[in-house]
């Protein structure tokens, strides 16, 4: 009974709590939901084969790298053993190659391999109208194209655009050549597809074929198959998860700490009532149990509001997901009833854990309390909120350090731990920093005969911690905002540095609607490139590139010769000359001149020769080949981006996927599809951050003002008129969210300043650490707006005479 | 030293703060209040009333001496016992009237009891307001009644545990003369009605009058003991102390 007259009493104050517990509720659910429902499909062009075999995957599956393939001779091998195994009645090698339609002279979007017409039967694809393609330039194309039989098309390949003539369209999504012009193109087979008989057992077919195949693949059957989706569609779902966590931490994390702090607000105002029922009777445990059996009640009230509001949303947010790439287009909610339930649990939880330092403070409240009248706050800070304070800091500086170290989303989610720990240091350290702080901003106007000033300045300083509680949201704001924006501008300048510092360059050609450059659109750019691919040490990947000649001039020789990598086979045919990077050497043991076996990107076996081995500068992969090798190996591989000294010819680029951009616009970042990820990422997190903060701020200031009513009370009757009192009212306000945003951006500046210089050690080139100004103006801004409006709103509503309520 | 004292002080010393702040609250103060007695205690501000009630009600802890409450020594029980004992034995009314705003008239004078998670029966606190003349105002929240009728109210909540003692700081301290009046014939009728024992402290002549005794501290000391008299010899005898230290 007393916890709910209690709450009915407060209800204005604990709104802002309740929104609060709601919108975190909400936030989980979303994002318990979409979690939850981010696994990987099927692919369509898979659909029809009830168990796919696929050679053993890397251990680690953050590399997002496709497997090793099976040479083709390996793959038939496997196929006519897979043949045999009862219940197939077909075993299908799957082999594809970089192929997109232009159209208007511009790459469509969308599919981006083309198949062996014989694979088509795995996805049950049958002809629409027209043949199947016959002649080396002949296409069947999926009907979603829309291209009609007979008509003449532009295939872009890692070759160039290449006439085919359509002879055929089928069902659903896709281009399919011969198996002859696939097989020669595509390398290595990636996938053996089975058919089988309607009736057949699948999970005997998918034993008997794991049986058949040994260590040479695995073999999938069931929602397993979907392993096999595009490993961007796996890498755009990894980055999914992280924004989905990043997310749910920073919805638990900020709502705990503002429970926290409300409620150490509420009981630092409810000393006196609390003191009185200790006077009447209750012991500690009581006043524990009430202050969490509160706590509980708008834990619950949160989660019924806020399991509702998060399934409405759930659905928006996953579209949003796959709109902003988030997400791949296959990407739909399952909706699982757990997820609600935890959700809900997980809201209750948050308000218990906020209010438990509450809690344990309420209950030591004495007897006493109820007769003392004027609440000075003379205790001093603990010891153990000193040392709890210094840990997070620490914790702060850790999570600094490796954000340093890491890269794209990974950055973001330090970045945001390192945001955590430091706002919490920040907090708990408040109340010893704020009096000197506060000192030190009002001291130029301490001088005047004014009483606002004294009022403001006795104030903040006698109720440290009262005033630490008012401008902790404002400094979890400025600094949340301050350090995400910050962080990722600051790196976008270090990779932007990376990149063109890397080539001198003043001009960059970049992919336009492609996943890469083709040959012909590196040869019309006419600068530095790699044609990046991948060796494999057994399963694992190894990143590798090919070079020319042109090349060297960016790369430092530390031991042998540049030159022996381009010597002609004929020189030692059975090894391929290699350069390494002196890191890449250190770590894997590769000395100069020894030789090492690994697979090539086709999956046969090849033995690598160490001619050179680099020092310094950023190299693009640890392994470096001459360029026609890595062509050789890998009939799809495609160029990243083109350095080059003069501003391309946008002419010469037309039609090849590519585009030309100054130096200084590529290194501003934005252009390539992480970097555009990583900023909406931010976007995010700053914006669910500043908007939880604000939140905060207009609940702090409002609950300030209501238990102040009895101080200005008696201010207007000392013969302060209603304008003074609104006006020191403002001022308070006005200091405590500048002193939080001082101290806010002093935290956000500090791991600033620590990344830069860590990512300056990094590179060796000095690194600016860049506040982003107009994020922090922002902020401050519309806390300074939120803050005084909050604390004003309360004040001019008690403007009547009232009579005097009872005394507690 | 007769059996029948409810609560008993003996050479109870108190002081607040440290070093050059030391101040000497109490004294070596030794009183005992025997069941079914009014005293009241008088004195200057300052001169250690209030802090002599908290220590006899066992709010406070004492540096030396001992205090006895219905035979149970306070000295060496926990918070929680203590907690316990000042609930079922006692009862407080203090200047500020102390009420819970959220609760109405009747809920406020149950509130000890549901502290104790015993279930106020109605007809219980309907009498305990009955008994302070406030039956009729039960629904009424703090905002709603006047300084007496919510000082009243505390006294009906101080009762509603049947406590072996009530302590009240300067019960009259913010009340008009005729509220102060009210007041203080509730508590008279309680101690001839029912036997209650009561200490009151007071500066006014008029309130000490009601008591059957009146203590005098000065500077934390017992200075004088007046039984029997009316407010003029009172404040008489307090301006000859006055005169005298
Ligand atoms: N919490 C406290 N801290 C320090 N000194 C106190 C405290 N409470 C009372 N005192 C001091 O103890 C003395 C007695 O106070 P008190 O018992 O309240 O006097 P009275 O009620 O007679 O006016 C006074 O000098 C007062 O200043
Ligand atoms: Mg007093």
């Amino acid at each position: 009974m007393i916890a709910l007259a209690s709450l009915r009493e407060r209800r204005r104050s604990l709104l802002g709590t309740l929104v609060t517990l709601a919108v975190a509720v909400a936030v989980l659910t979303v994002c318990g939901l979409l979690l939850a429902s981010a696994r990987p499909v099927t692919p369509d062009r898979f659909a029809a084969s009830p168990v796919l075999i696929r050679p053993v995957p890397p251990k680690t599956p953050e590399a997002f790298t496709e497997p090793r393939p099976w040479p083709k001779e390996q793959a038939q091998a496997l196929a006519v053993r897979l043949s045999a195994v009862p219940g197939v009645s077909e075993a299908v090698l799957v082999q594809r190659f970089y192929v997109q339609l232009v159209r208007d002279g511009r790459p469509v979007a969308g599919e981006r391999d083309a198949y062996n017409w014989s694979a088509a039967a795995l996805g049950g694809h049958r002809l629409a109208t027209g043949r199947a393609p016959a002649g080396s330039d002949e296409v069947v194309l999926g009907a979603a194209l829309d291209v009609p039989v007979g008509a003449r098309v532009d295939l872009l390949t890692a070759a160039g655009p290449e006439h085919f003539t359509v002879t055929g369209t089928v069902d659903g999504a896709g281009m399919w050549v011969t198996d002859e012009v696939a097989g020669a193109r595509g390398g290595g087979v990636p996938v053996i597809g089975l058919l089988t008989a309607a009736d057949a057992d699948v999970a005997g077919v998918a034993a008997a074929s794991a049986a058949a195949v040994g260590t040479d693949g695995v073999a999938l059957a069931g929602d397993a198959r979907g392993a096999l989706e595009p490993v961007g569609d796996a890498r755009t779902r990894w980055i999914g998860m992280q924004v989905l966590s990043a997310l749910s931490a920073l919805g638990v994390f900020v709502s705990v700490f503002i429970v926290a702090s409300t409620f150490a607000f509420a009981t630092r105002q409810r000393e006196r009532e609390l003191g009185l029922l200790r006077l009447l009777g209750a012991v500690p445990r009581q006043v524990r149990r009430w202050v969490l059996g509160e706590v509980l009640l708008l834990g619950l009230l949160g989660g019924a509001v806020g399991v509702p509001a998060g399934l409405l949303a759930a659905g928006p947010m996953a579209r949003w997901l796959v709109r902003t790439g988030f997400e791949p287009a296959s990407f739909t909610v399952l909706y699982q009833p757990v997820v609600p339930v935890a959700a809900m649990a997980a809201g209750v939880l948050v308000a218990l854990v906020g209010a438990w330092a509450a809690a344990r403070r309420a209950a030591r409240v004495g007897p006493l309390a109820a007769l003392r009248t004027a609440a000075l706050d003379d205790r001093p800070v603990t010891l153990a909120r000193m040392i709890a304070g210094g840990v997070a800091l620490a914790a702060a500086v850790a999570a600094g350090v490796a954000a340093t170290r890491a890269s794209g989303a990974d950055l973001g989610t330090y970045a945001l731990y390192a945001a955590m720990a430091l706002v919490t240091a920040g907090s708990l350290l408040a109340p010893v920093l704020l009096p000197p702080a506060v000192r030190l901003l009002t001291a130029p106007f301490a001088g005047g005969r004014g009483a606002t000033v004294l009022l403001v300045r006795q104030h903040v300083g006698t109720a440290a911690r009262r005033s630490a509680s008012a401008a902790a949201p404002v400094l979890l704001c400025v600094a949340f905002t301050v350090l995400i924006g910050g962080m990722v501008q600051t790196t976008t300048a270090y990779y932007g540095l990376n990149r063109v510092t890397a080539a001198n360059a003043t001009a960059v050609v970049v992919p336009d609607g492609t996943p890469g450059l083709s040959d012909p659109a590196v040869t019309a750019a006419g600068g530095l490139s790699t044609l990046p691919t991948t060796l494999y040490d057994g399963t694992e990947p190894l990143p590798a590139a090919g070079i020319t000649p042109a090349e060297h001039t960016v790369l430092t020789v530390g031991d042998g010769s540049l030159t022996a990598l381009h010597r002609s086979p004929a020189e030692k045919p059975a090894v391929v000359p290699v350069a390494v990077a002196e890191g890449f050497a250190v770590s894997a043991g590769w000395a100069m001149g020894s030789t090492h076996p690994v697979f090539g990107p086709d999956g046969n076996l090849i033995m690598l020769e160490v001619v050179a081995v680099l020092t310094a500068g950023p190299l693009p992969a640890g392994i470096l080949l001459d360029r026609a090798v890595v062509r050789a190996m890998d009939p799809s591989a495609l160029t990243t981006v083109v350095y080059s000294g003069q501003p391309g010819p946008a002419t010469a680029l037309a039609g090849l996927g590519a585009r030309s951009l100054s130096a200084a616009a590529y290194a501003a970042g934005g252009q390539e599809e992480d970097d555009r990820l990583v900023w909406v990422f931010t976007a995010v997190l700053i914006g669910v951050s500043a908007g939880f903060g604000l939140l905060a701020v207009v609940n702090t200031m409002l609950m300030s003002t209501t238990g102040r009513a009895a101080d200005l009370r008696v201010l207007k009757l000392s013969g302060a008129t209603r304008g003074q009192v609104l006006g020191v009212l403002a001022a308070e306000t006005a200091v405590v969210v500048a002193t939080g945003a001082a101290l806010g951006l002093a935290v956000a500046v500090a791991a600033l300043a620590a990344l830069a210089r860590g990512l300056s050690v990094q590179l060796g080139v000095a690194v600016p650490m860049v506040i982003p100004w107009g994020t922090l103006a922002a902020t401050v801004g519309v806390c300074l707006v939120l803050a005084v409006a909050a604390a004003i709103l309360p004040a001019l509503g008690s403007g009547r005479a009232t009579r005097p309520h009872s005394s507690v | 030293m007769t059996s029948t004292a409810t609560v008993r002080l003996h050479a109870v010393r108190k002081t607040y703060g440290t070093g050059v702040n030391t101040v000497t609250a109490l004294d070596g103060v030794s009183a005992e209040f025997t069941a079914g007695t009014f005293t009241a205690v008088m004195g200057a501000s300052g001169s250690g009333k209030s802090t002599l009630l908290q220590c006899a009600a066992g709010l406070d802890t004492v540096d030396s001496g001992q205090i006895t409450i219905d035979g149970t020594d306070l000295a060496g029980l926990s918070e929680h016992a203590r907690t316990l004992l000042r609930r079922d034995r006692i009862g407080f009314v203090f200047q500020a009237y102390n009420l819970v705003g959220a609760l109405t008239a009747a809920q406020n004078t149950a509130l000890p009891l549901r502290l104790a998670r015993r279930a106020p029966k109605p007809a219980a606190v309907e009498q305990a307001l009955a008994e302070v003349g406030l039956a009729e105002r039960a629904g009424h929240y703090p905002a709603q009644l006047s300084g007496g009728e919510q000082q009243r109210v505390a006294i009906a909540r101080a009762l509603i545990t049947r406590p072996a003692v009530l302590f009240a700081d300067e019960p009259t301290g913010a009340l008009d003369s005729t509220s102060s009046a009210v007041v203080l014939a509730a508590l008279r009728r309680l101690v001839d009605g029912h036997g209650q024992t009561v200490v009151m402290v007071s500066h006014d002549p008029v309130a000490a009058a009601t008591a059957d005794r009146v203590l005098v501290l000065a500077d934390g000391r017992l200075v004088d003991e007046i039984t029997g008299a009316d407010p003029a010899r009172i404040a008489a005898r307090l301006a000859a102390g006055a005169v005298a230290a």
